[in-house]
Protein backbone atom coordinates (compact mmCIF):
# COMPACT_ATOMS: atom_id res chain seq x y z
CA UNK A 1 0.00 0.00 0.00
CA UNK A 2 1.22 3.47 -0.64
CA UNK A 3 1.96 5.89 1.46
CA UNK A 4 -1.34 7.82 2.89
CA UNK A 5 1.04 11.08 2.39
CA UNK A 6 1.57 10.35 -1.46
CA UNK A 7 -0.67 12.77 -3.31
CA UNK A 8 -1.41 12.01 -7.12
CA UNK A 9 1.91 13.46 -8.49
CA UNK A 10 3.88 13.40 -5.23
CA UNK A 11 4.93 10.15 -3.47
CA UNK A 12 6.37 10.25 0.53
CA UNK A 13 9.13 7.88 1.41
CA UNK A 14 10.04 7.52 4.88
CA UNK A 15 13.49 6.34 4.84
CA UNK A 16 15.48 4.71 8.33
CA UNK A 17 18.47 2.77 8.56
CA UNK A 18 16.08 -0.40 8.74
CA UNK A 19 17.77 -3.11 11.36
CA UNK A 20 16.66 -6.31 9.50
CA UNK A 21 17.05 -7.53 5.72
CA UNK A 22 13.31 -7.99 5.88
CA UNK A 23 12.20 -4.42 6.77
CA UNK A 24 14.91 -3.01 4.45
CA UNK A 25 13.12 -5.07 2.05
CA UNK A 26 10.11 -4.31 2.30
CA UNK A 27 11.18 -0.89 2.43
CA UNK A 28 12.37 -1.06 -0.69
CA UNK A 29 9.83 -3.12 -2.73
CA UNK A 30 7.10 -0.72 -1.06
CA UNK A 31 8.71 2.14 -2.75
CA UNK A 32 9.96 1.00 -5.91
CA UNK A 33 9.08 2.78 -8.86
CA UNK A 34 7.09 0.61 -10.64
CA UNK A 35 5.11 -0.25 -8.03
CA UNK A 36 4.63 3.72 -6.66
CA UNK A 37 4.14 4.81 -10.28
CA UNK A 38 1.25 2.28 -10.86
CA UNK A 39 -1.26 3.96 -9.08
CA UNK A 40 0.56 7.55 -9.34
CA UNK A 41 0.99 7.92 -13.32
CA UNK A 42 1.50 11.30 -13.36
CA UNK A 43 4.24 11.50 -9.96
CA UNK A 44 6.58 14.13 -10.66
CA UNK A 45 7.83 14.46 -7.32
CA UNK A 46 9.25 12.43 -4.25
CA UNK A 47 10.36 13.54 -0.95
CA UNK A 48 12.44 11.42 1.12
CA UNK A 49 12.00 11.94 4.95
CA UNK A 50 14.92 10.88 6.96
CA UNK A 51 13.72 9.26 9.93
CA UNK A 52 14.66 7.01 12.75
CA UNK A 53 17.40 6.86 15.51
CA UNK A 54 19.82 4.16 14.67
CA UNK A 55 22.73 4.78 12.73
CA UNK A 56 22.76 4.38 8.63
CA UNK A 57 25.41 1.09 7.47
CA UNK A 58 26.51 1.07 3.50
CA UNK A 59 24.11 -1.16 2.90
CA UNK A 60 21.47 1.51 3.80
CA UNK A 61 23.35 3.87 1.50
CA UNK A 62 24.00 2.03 -1.61
CA UNK A 63 20.13 0.34 -1.57
CA UNK A 64 18.54 4.12 -0.78
CA UNK A 65 20.93 5.25 -3.92
CA UNK A 66 19.40 2.48 -6.02
CA UNK A 67 15.91 3.55 -5.16
CA UNK A 68 16.31 6.98 -5.14
CA UNK A 69 18.17 6.52 -9.25
CA UNK A 70 15.21 4.77 -10.63
CA UNK A 71 13.31 8.07 -10.16
CA UNK A 72 16.30 10.44 -11.04
CA UNK A 73 16.32 8.76 -14.50
CA UNK A 74 12.15 8.87 -15.07
CA UNK A 75 12.78 12.63 -14.50
CA UNK A 76 11.43 12.72 -10.95
CA UNK A 77 12.79 15.02 -8.51
CA UNK A 78 13.52 14.11 -5.41
CA UNK A 79 13.87 16.51 -2.18
CA UNK A 80 15.11 15.59 1.21
CA UNK A 81 13.60 16.43 4.90
CA UNK A 82 14.81 15.72 8.25
CA UNK A 83 12.39 14.04 10.17
CA UNK A 84 14.79 14.48 12.98
CA UNK A 85 16.73 11.68 12.28
CA UNK A 86 20.62 11.21 13.10
CA UNK A 87 20.89 9.87 9.83
CA UNK A 88 20.03 13.45 8.09
CA UNK A 89 23.20 15.21 9.24
CA UNK A 90 25.48 11.81 8.21
CA UNK A 91 23.97 12.08 4.75
CA UNK A 92 24.59 15.86 4.51
CA UNK A 93 28.34 14.91 5.50
CA UNK A 94 28.68 12.29 2.78
CA UNK A 95 26.91 14.21 0.15
CA UNK A 96 23.88 11.73 -0.29
CA UNK A 97 22.19 15.07 -1.29
CA UNK A 98 24.07 16.55 -3.81
CA UNK A 99 24.02 13.32 -5.76
CA UNK A 100 20.49 14.10 -6.58
CA UNK A 101 20.15 17.09 -7.59
CA UNK A 102 19.13 18.20 -10.91
CA UNK A 103 22.01 18.77 -13.18
CA UNK A 104 24.72 16.30 -11.07
CA UNK A 105 27.36 14.38 -12.88
CA UNK A 106 30.25 12.34 -11.54
CA UNK A 107 33.75 13.55 -11.94
CA UNK A 108 37.00 11.09 -10.62
CA UNK A 109 37.97 14.23 -9.07
CA UNK A 110 35.99 14.18 -6.12
CA UNK A 111 37.76 10.98 -5.48
CA UNK A 112 40.43 12.94 -4.22
CA UNK A 113 39.23 13.36 -0.68
CA UNK A 114 40.64 14.86 2.56
CA UNK A 115 42.71 12.67 4.79
CA UNK A 116 40.74 12.73 7.41
CA UNK A 117 37.45 11.48 5.56
CA UNK A 118 36.12 8.41 6.77
CA UNK A 119 33.07 7.92 4.59
CA UNK A 120 34.54 7.42 1.19
CA UNK A 121 32.49 8.45 -2.11
CA UNK A 122 28.56 6.88 -3.54
CA UNK A 123 29.67 5.93 -6.56
CA UNK A 124 27.26 4.74 -9.53
CA UNK A 125 28.98 1.07 -11.09
CA UNK A 126 30.28 1.86 -14.52
CA UNK A 127 32.73 0.42 -16.46
CA UNK A 128 34.38 3.93 -17.76
CA UNK A 129 35.53 4.69 -13.97
CA UNK A 130 36.12 1.17 -11.98
CA UNK A 131 39.53 1.33 -11.79
CA UNK A 132 39.94 5.21 -11.10
CA UNK A 133 36.96 4.54 -8.09
CA UNK A 134 38.95 1.35 -6.89
CA UNK A 135 42.23 2.18 -7.07
CA UNK A 136 41.20 5.88 -4.85
CA UNK A 137 39.67 4.29 -2.40
CA UNK A 138 42.65 1.82 -1.96
CA UNK A 139 44.77 4.42 -1.77
CA UNK A 140 42.64 6.95 0.52
CA UNK A 141 42.33 4.16 3.32
CA UNK A 142 45.94 2.45 2.43
CA UNK A 143 47.56 6.04 3.21
CA UNK A 144 45.65 7.38 5.83
CA UNK A 145 44.02 4.68 8.01
CA UNK A 146 46.12 1.43 7.00
CA UNK A 147 49.39 2.81 7.28
CA UNK A 148 51.77 -0.69 7.42
CA UNK A 149 49.02 -2.67 6.45
CA UNK A 150 48.08 -5.21 3.50
CA UNK A 151 44.78 -3.64 2.02
CA UNK A 152 45.28 -5.13 -0.93
CA UNK A 153 42.61 -7.57 -0.67
CA UNK A 154 39.80 -4.16 -0.87
CA UNK A 155 41.20 -3.72 -4.24
CA UNK A 156 40.65 -7.60 -5.28
CA UNK A 157 37.17 -7.46 -3.81
CA UNK A 158 35.74 -4.30 -5.22
CA UNK A 159 36.69 -5.57 -8.91
CA UNK A 160 35.09 -8.70 -8.21
CA UNK A 161 32.29 -7.56 -6.88
CA UNK A 162 32.25 -4.91 -9.66
CA UNK A 163 32.75 -7.17 -12.04
CA UNK A 164 29.98 -9.58 -11.44
CA UNK A 165 27.41 -6.09 -11.44
CA UNK A 166 28.69 -5.35 -14.46
CA UNK A 167 28.64 -8.93 -16.46
CA UNK A 168 25.48 -11.13 -14.25
CA UNK A 169 24.12 -8.73 -12.06
CA UNK A 170 21.37 -7.90 -15.16
CA UNK A 171 19.54 -8.92 -18.00
CA UNK A 172 21.35 -8.74 -21.35
CA UNK A 173 19.09 -6.57 -23.02
CA UNK A 174 18.99 -4.57 -20.29
CA UNK A 175 19.40 -0.59 -20.73
CA UNK A 176 19.47 0.71 -16.99
CA UNK A 177 22.11 -0.68 -14.96
CA UNK A 178 21.71 0.67 -11.60
CA UNK A 179 24.27 -0.24 -8.86
CA UNK A 180 25.80 1.64 -6.17
CA UNK A 181 28.86 1.41 -3.84
CA UNK A 182 29.95 2.54 -0.76
CA UNK A 183 32.49 2.58 1.90
CA UNK A 184 32.59 3.73 5.89
CA UNK A 185 35.58 3.37 8.45
CA UNK A 186 34.82 3.77 11.76
CA UNK A 187 38.26 4.23 13.66
CA UNK A 188 37.08 3.28 17.17
CA UNK A 189 36.73 -0.30 16.66
CA UNK A 190 38.89 -0.17 13.32
CA UNK A 191 36.27 -1.39 11.01
CA UNK A 192 36.03 -1.02 7.67
CA UNK A 193 32.49 -1.23 6.06
CA UNK A 194 31.87 -2.22 2.38
CA UNK A 195 28.91 -2.11 0.44
CA UNK A 196 27.92 -2.54 -3.25
CA UNK A 197 24.07 -2.88 -4.06
CA UNK A 198 22.66 -3.31 -7.52
CA UNK A 199 18.66 -3.33 -8.60
CA UNK A 200 19.07 -6.17 -11.45
CA UNK A 201 17.61 -9.18 -11.61
CA UNK A 202 19.37 -11.25 -8.20
CA UNK A 203 21.90 -14.18 -8.02
CA UNK A 204 18.78 -16.73 -7.98
CA UNK A 205 17.26 -15.86 -11.38
CA UNK A 206 21.03 -15.12 -12.70
CA UNK A 207 22.07 -18.57 -11.91
CA UNK A 208 19.15 -20.12 -13.19
CA UNK A 209 18.70 -18.77 -16.18
CA UNK A 210 22.40 -20.45 -16.69
CA UNK A 211 21.67 -23.36 -15.55
CA UNK A 212 18.09 -23.45 -17.19
CA UNK A 213 20.26 -22.55 -20.42
CA UNK A 214 22.43 -25.54 -20.13
CA UNK A 215 19.58 -27.67 -19.41
CA UNK A 216 19.52 -28.41 -16.26
CA UNK A 217 17.14 -28.00 -13.58
CA UNK A 218 16.50 -24.82 -11.40
CA UNK A 219 17.77 -23.87 -8.19
CA UNK A 220 16.03 -22.96 -5.12
CA UNK A 221 17.30 -19.12 -3.76
CA UNK A 222 19.59 -20.79 -1.17
CA UNK A 223 20.84 -23.53 -3.44
CA UNK A 224 21.86 -20.67 -5.91
CA UNK A 225 23.35 -18.62 -3.83
CA UNK A 226 25.55 -21.39 -2.31
CA UNK A 227 26.03 -22.48 -6.47
CA UNK A 228 27.39 -18.73 -6.89
CA UNK A 229 29.71 -18.89 -4.50
CA UNK A 230 31.15 -22.51 -5.38
CA UNK A 231 34.76 -22.26 -7.41
CA UNK A 232 34.59 -22.96 -10.83
CA UNK A 233 30.72 -21.92 -10.61
CA UNK A 234 29.67 -18.87 -12.68
CA UNK A 235 26.64 -18.12 -15.28
CA UNK A 236 29.29 -17.30 -17.95
CA UNK A 237 31.10 -19.77 -19.91
CA UNK A 238 34.66 -19.69 -20.26
CA UNK A 239 37.22 -17.76 -20.68
CA UNK A 240 36.36 -14.79 -19.35
CA UNK A 241 34.18 -15.69 -16.35
CA UNK A 242 35.77 -19.08 -14.62
CA UNK A 243 33.71 -18.73 -11.55
CA UNK A 244 36.54 -17.15 -9.24
CA UNK A 245 34.68 -13.81 -8.11
CA UNK A 246 32.06 -14.70 -5.35
CA UNK A 247 34.39 -17.37 -4.21
CA UNK A 248 37.56 -15.10 -3.78
CA UNK A 249 35.64 -12.60 -1.95
CA UNK A 250 33.73 -15.19 0.62
CA UNK A 251 37.16 -17.14 1.36
CA UNK A 252 38.96 -14.38 1.25
CA UNK A 253 36.65 -12.51 4.12
CA UNK A 254 36.78 -15.75 5.98
CA UNK A 255 40.90 -15.83 5.98
CA UNK A 256 40.53 -12.18 6.97
CA UNK A 257 38.21 -12.72 9.67
CA UNK A 258 36.07 -10.60 8.33
CA UNK A 259 32.20 -10.34 7.89
CA UNK A 260 30.02 -11.15 4.85
CA UNK A 261 26.14 -10.69 4.59
CA UNK A 262 24.69 -11.36 0.66
CA UNK A 263 21.16 -10.14 0.36
CA UNK A 264 19.33 -11.62 -2.95
CA UNK A 265 16.05 -12.09 -3.68
CA UNK A 266 15.12 -14.78 -1.06
CA UNK A 267 17.67 -15.63 0.28
CA UNK A 268 20.35 -13.67 3.22
CA UNK A 269 23.76 -15.60 2.84
CA UNK A 270 26.13 -14.40 6.37
CA UNK A 271 29.62 -14.84 7.08
CA UNK A 272 30.17 -14.21 10.69
CA UNK A 273 34.16 -13.73 12.22
CA UNK A 274 34.81 -16.59 13.90
CA UNK A 275 33.55 -18.37 10.02
CA UNK A 276 30.12 -19.57 10.63
CA UNK A 277 27.64 -19.84 7.91
CA UNK A 278 24.50 -18.71 7.92
CA UNK A 279 21.92 -19.00 5.06
CA UNK A 280 18.27 -18.13 5.71
CA UNK A 281 15.31 -17.56 3.80
CA UNK A 282 12.90 -14.20 2.91
CA UNK A 283 10.10 -15.92 1.82
CA UNK A 284 7.33 -12.95 2.16
CA UNK A 285 10.21 -9.83 0.84
CA UNK A 286 12.31 -10.64 -2.12
CA UNK A 287 14.96 -8.55 -1.80
CA UNK A 288 15.45 -6.09 -4.99
CA UNK A 289 18.64 -7.14 -7.15
CA UNK A 290 21.44 -8.62 -4.50
CA UNK A 291 23.64 -6.33 -2.43
CA UNK A 292 26.97 -7.42 -0.63
CA UNK A 293 27.91 -5.72 2.35
CA UNK A 294 31.45 -6.71 3.71
CA UNK A 295 33.20 -5.76 7.17
CA UNK A 296 36.68 -6.01 7.53
CA UNK A 297 38.55 -5.76 10.63
CA UNK A 298 41.97 -3.58 11.42
CA UNK A 299 43.73 -5.46 13.83
CA UNK A 300 42.91 -8.59 11.63
CA UNK A 301 44.67 -7.87 8.81
CA UNK A 302 48.50 -9.02 7.79
CA UNK A 303 50.94 -6.29 7.87
CA UNK A 304 52.01 -5.05 4.11
CA UNK A 305 54.42 -7.33 2.28
CA UNK A 306 57.85 -5.03 0.72
CA UNK A 307 58.87 -6.24 -3.04
CA UNK A 308 60.86 -8.57 -3.94
CA UNK A 309 63.38 -6.68 -6.38
CA UNK A 310 66.52 -8.48 -6.30
CA UNK A 311 65.73 -11.92 -8.32
CA UNK A 312 62.87 -13.38 -10.61
CA UNK A 313 60.32 -16.19 -9.89
CA UNK A 314 59.13 -18.76 -12.16
CA UNK A 315 54.93 -18.95 -12.12
CA UNK A 316 54.85 -22.69 -13.50
CA UNK B 1 62.14 -21.85 -4.58
CA UNK B 2 64.66 -21.50 -7.85
CA UNK B 3 65.26 -18.24 -8.63
CA UNK B 4 67.63 -16.68 -12.16
CA UNK B 5 68.86 -12.85 -13.18
CA UNK B 6 66.37 -11.36 -15.22
CA UNK B 7 68.15 -11.85 -19.05
CA UNK B 8 64.67 -12.23 -20.85
CA UNK B 9 62.14 -9.78 -22.70
CA UNK B 10 60.05 -7.92 -20.06
CA UNK B 11 56.68 -7.06 -19.77
CA UNK B 12 56.27 -4.17 -17.07
CA UNK B 13 52.39 -4.74 -16.45
CA UNK B 14 51.01 -1.24 -15.69
CA UNK B 15 53.29 0.07 -18.84
CA UNK B 16 51.03 -1.84 -21.17
CA UNK B 17 47.54 -1.76 -19.33
CA UNK B 18 45.99 1.05 -17.12
CA UNK B 19 45.27 -0.79 -14.72
CA UNK B 20 44.57 -4.94 -13.23
CA UNK B 21 41.34 -5.35 -12.84
CA UNK B 22 39.48 -5.85 -16.10
CA UNK B 23 38.57 -7.83 -18.55
CA UNK B 24 39.58 -5.57 -21.35
CA UNK B 25 43.02 -4.70 -19.69
CA UNK B 26 43.48 -8.55 -19.24
CA UNK B 27 43.08 -9.09 -22.71
CA UNK B 28 45.61 -6.34 -23.60
CA UNK B 29 48.13 -8.24 -21.74
CA UNK B 30 47.28 -11.20 -23.23
CA UNK B 31 48.13 -9.87 -26.57
CA UNK B 32 51.98 -8.68 -25.23
CA UNK B 33 52.23 -12.06 -23.87
CA UNK B 34 51.31 -13.95 -27.43
CA UNK B 35 53.47 -11.57 -28.60
CA UNK B 36 56.93 -12.10 -26.52
CA UNK B 37 56.73 -15.59 -26.05
CA UNK B 38 56.29 -15.92 -30.15
CA UNK B 39 59.27 -13.29 -30.95
CA UNK B 40 61.58 -15.31 -29.08
CA UNK B 41 62.25 -18.71 -27.69
CA UNK B 42 63.29 -18.39 -23.90
CA UNK B 43 61.44 -16.97 -20.83
CA UNK B 44 59.01 -13.90 -20.56
CA UNK B 45 59.01 -11.70 -17.35
CA UNK B 46 56.30 -10.47 -16.02
CA UNK B 47 57.24 -7.03 -14.08
CA UNK B 48 54.80 -6.17 -11.05
CA UNK B 49 56.29 -2.78 -10.04
CA UNK B 50 53.23 -0.74 -8.71
CA UNK B 51 50.62 -3.52 -8.86
CA UNK B 52 48.11 -3.44 -6.49
CA UNK B 53 46.28 -6.54 -6.85
CA UNK B 54 44.61 -8.56 -9.39
CA UNK B 55 40.82 -9.39 -10.15
CA UNK B 56 40.12 -13.26 -11.48
CA UNK B 57 38.42 -11.05 -14.53
CA UNK B 58 42.06 -9.88 -15.63
CA UNK B 59 43.65 -13.00 -14.87
CA UNK B 60 40.95 -14.98 -16.92
CA UNK B 61 41.33 -12.63 -20.05
CA UNK B 62 45.28 -12.82 -20.10
CA UNK B 63 46.46 -15.99 -18.04
CA UNK B 64 43.77 -18.40 -18.49
CA UNK B 65 42.92 -17.26 -22.06
CA UNK B 66 47.14 -17.80 -22.87
CA UNK B 67 46.57 -21.42 -21.22
CA UNK B 68 43.77 -22.30 -23.54
CA UNK B 69 45.67 -20.81 -26.97
CA UNK B 70 49.00 -21.87 -25.77
CA UNK B 71 48.75 -24.77 -23.32
CA UNK B 72 51.22 -25.71 -20.52
CA UNK B 73 54.12 -25.04 -22.32
CA UNK B 74 53.76 -20.81 -22.34
CA UNK B 75 52.95 -21.05 -18.27
CA UNK B 76 56.72 -22.57 -17.72
CA UNK B 77 58.38 -19.67 -19.93
CA UNK B 78 56.70 -17.18 -17.47
CA UNK B 79 58.78 -15.68 -14.74
CA UNK B 80 57.86 -12.84 -12.08
CA UNK B 81 59.94 -10.16 -11.15
CA UNK B 82 59.78 -7.07 -8.55
CA UNK B 83 56.50 -8.50 -6.98
CA UNK B 84 55.09 -9.23 -3.52
CA UNK B 85 55.27 -12.32 -2.13
CA UNK B 86 51.76 -12.99 -1.60
CA UNK B 87 51.37 -11.94 -5.36
CA UNK B 88 53.77 -15.16 -6.26
CA UNK B 89 51.28 -17.37 -4.41
CA UNK B 90 47.87 -15.77 -5.99
CA UNK B 91 49.24 -16.25 -9.22
CA UNK B 92 50.82 -19.70 -8.89
CA UNK B 93 47.80 -20.88 -7.48
CA UNK B 94 45.84 -19.68 -10.40
CA UNK B 95 47.73 -21.29 -12.72
CA UNK B 96 47.97 -24.01 -11.20
CA UNK B 97 44.00 -24.25 -11.16
CA UNK B 98 43.75 -23.55 -14.72
CA UNK B 99 46.38 -26.33 -15.86
CA UNK B 100 44.38 -28.75 -13.73
CA UNK B 101 41.10 -27.67 -14.49
CA UNK B 102 42.18 -28.08 -18.23
CA UNK B 103 43.41 -31.74 -17.63
CA UNK B 104 40.31 -32.44 -15.81
CA UNK B 105 38.18 -31.29 -19.70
Amino acid sequence: MLNPTSTKIEHCIHFQAFLTSAELSSFLLNNRLDWVRGPLPQLAHVRVIVEGSTTAKPHHITTLACLLEEYRQAGITISFEDGGSIVYPYLEEIGFFTRWEPGYTFSTESLLLPADSRPFVLWQVQRETLDAYILSAHQHYASHFFRGKDLSFLATYLAELFNNVLDHAFAGEATERIAFAFLQYYPSRGRLFISVSDFGTGIPTSVNRFLQSQGENPVTPAEAVKWALKLHSSAKSKPHNRGWGLHTVSTGIALLRGQLVIQTSQAVYAVVQSGQQKLSRLPATPFPGTTVSMTMFYDELADAETSVTDEDAPLF
Amino acid sequence: MSTTASTSPVLTVLALTSGTLSNADGYKLLLALKAALAEQGGPVTLDLTDVVSFSSSYLNSSLGALYEELGAASYKRLRLSNYKPAQLKQLKEYMADVAQTHEAD
